[in-house]
């Protein structure tokens, strides 16, 4: 009985994902959704290259594209994963979320500190992340 | 020289005031995910709005009264109510929506987070309501709303591809990957950003506040068909500037920095400027509208003293609708629920709202009694006729859209 409490209870906390193709959409979406979050980022790099922003904006800009991915993050966190296949998914997944994640922190610091200088060489650190995530987005549509 | 002077700063006013938060953000979003290829739809809500504003502009004229006024003695308190209810929380939320419009563009000037700004941004609402006359509140936001031609710069800059726009703009598809749910869902978005129902509320009302008749008729049309075109060109520059710099990057627009990215990377620190100062000028201009307009409506259709022009002491119970409508919308920011979330579901609800607030407009447009002469011409009814059925039929779509779609996921 408390078993079965447990399961009801866990079941409420997470996303369900029913099915194998189930959980790869959503790995699709997730990574399309940080793709687009690192995408921004890197474009708001680009302008700091070329001295086209100021650091207010750039820095509401990343720091935007970072709060979003770390969402994502957490969203994908809490779907079950129905197999073992889905499990090295998740890992794959998580492993390309975490590096996102760290490099738009690393970003978002860099540029509160008004090191817009630094952003260029950040940006290029995660674009072999975005590739991949971008990869994943187009394979599991 | 003066008249001349009078029309050419009324076009100019109606060119920047005719592009508000939803404009901004549901332009943007579409753009940065379908291309050109709904251009179609701001085309059709340009016309509509033109059709509709001309129509309660010289309702107001004409009669020298408010549409709710008329719209409950013409329609009966029940069906008025029924208009009333629904446009006003379109309204309000609207204005929700434009002060946290206001805050995230100051925050994208100084960084500082927009919940701390939208405090000021509500007393600064309140303050130029109370103390700013109303041709110069107008004026004032509606030219420096002009700032937001910066797309349009922006657009020539990027040297894009203009036969690819015209033939995205003019051969619409839904894109690979996208549903044709979400494409209409984005449609009805779109149809209610330009269809906005205070727009209708703030133009008649406002004549009535500038004292209009039948000689300034000739402006008013310059102002509607030459004006809001004009704004509704702007709107595609937006979407257009998305098209070519967020589109083949996968970005999905979900911030106001993201619809500022195209202008910065084209323009960049001059560009980002203007369009600041006409993000907030368009944004706040709207959000007076939109304060002003949920006043005008209750006074009008409970019958009491309104008006800017009418002394707050004989109008108290309209500055009154107008101060809590404030309050209440910065509130709503205040929970932290994203400006732009609200934005996109009160564009859904406005397309909901539209049957609702255009039809009255339609009937009173037609009754001799109040209108003499200066009833609708075949021409006019019939297109609004058209209209009317296409608002019904958006009205009905835009829930099960909206939950289909899960608001266009």
């Amino acid at each position: 009985m408390r078993r079965l409490l447990v399961l009801v209870l866990v079941a409420g906390c997470v996303s369900p994902s029913f099915n194998d193709r189930d959980y790869e959409l959503k790995a699709g979406n997730t990574a399309k959704a940080v793709a687009s979050s690192l995408s921004t980022a890197i474009l708001g790099a680009d302008a700091a290259r070329r001295h086209k922003a100021g650091e207010p904006y750039l820095s509401v800009l990343i720091g935007n594209a970072e709060k979003d991915a770390l969402a994502v993050q957490s969203t994908f966190d809490g779907v079950q994963p129905p197999n073992a296949a889905a499990d090295r998914l998740k890992g794959t997944v998580d492993d390309l979320l975490a590096s996102a994640t760290t490099g738009l922190s690393q970003m978002r610091i860099a540029c509160r500190r008004g090191h817009l200088d630094r952003l260029p060489a950040l940006a290029d650190g995660l674009r072999s992340t975005l590739d991949e995530l971008r990869f994943l987005a187009e394979h599991f549509q | 020289m003066k008249v001349v002077l009078k029309v050419f700063l009324g076009i100019l006013t109606a060119i920047g005031g005719f592009v508000d938060i939803g404009d901004l953000v549901a332009n943007a979003v579409v753009g940065a995910r379908f291309g050109l290829s709904l251009a179609w739809v701001v085309v059709i809500g340009v016309v509509g709005i033109c059709l509709f504003a001309d129509m309660s502009g010289r309702v107001a004229a004409v009669t020298g009264r408010g549409t709710f006024d008329l719209v409950r003695e013409r329609l009966g308190p029940r069906a008025g109510l029924a208009n009333l209810v629904a446009s006003t929380f379109v309204t309000f939320l609207t204005l929700a929506a434009e002060v946290g419009g206001v805050a995230l563009a100051l925050e994208l000037a100084t960084s500082v987070s927009y919940l701390l700004f939208v405090p000021l941004v509500a007393f600064l609402v309140w303050f130029v309501i109370w103390r700013m006359p109303f041709e110069k509140m107008e004026q004032a936001f509606g030219l420096a709303g002009l700032a937001l031609l910066a797309f349009a710069v922006a657009l020539w800059q990027l040297g894009p591809d203009w036969s690819e726009l015209l033939r995205q703009a003019t051969h619409p598809s839904v894109p690979d990957g996208e549903g044709h749910p979400t494409y209409l869902f984005y449609a009805v978005s779109l149809f209610g950003a330009a269809m906005t129902p205070y727009e209708v509320f703030f133009f008649s009302s406002g004549a009535v506040e500038e004292g209009w008749s039948r000689k300034d008729l000739r402006t008013e049309r310059l102002n509607v068909y030459l004006g809001f075109p004009l704004g509704g060109l702007l709107s595609l520059a937006i979407a257009a500037c998305a098209t070519l710099v967020l589109l083949p990057q996968g970005i999905g627009v979900d911030h106001l920095d993201q619809v500022a990215l195209p202008v910065v990377l084209s323009l960049g620190k001059v560009g980002l400027a203007f369009l600041i100062v006409g993000f907030v000028a368009a944004t706040f201009g709207a959000a007076l509208e939109t304060a002003l307009s949920t006043g005008y409506s209750l006074s009008q259709y409970l019958g009491w003293q309104w008006g800017k022009r009418t002394a707050p002491r004989e109008a108290a119970r309209f500055h009154a609708v107008v101060l809590i409508s404030v309050v209440l919308g910065a509130m709503l920011i205040l929970t932290t629920l994203d400006p732009v979330k609200v934005t996109e579901y009160s564009l859904v609800f406005s397309a909901v709202a539209l049957p609702l607030t255009y039809l009255p407009i339609l009937v009173v447009a037609n009754d001799p009694d109040y209108m003499g002469e200066s009833v609708n011409g075949r021409v006019v009814n019939a297109l609004a006729s058209v209209y009317l059925v296409l608002l019904t039929v958006v009205a009905f779509a835009a829930i099960p859209l909206m939950i289909a779609t899960k608001a266009g996921q």
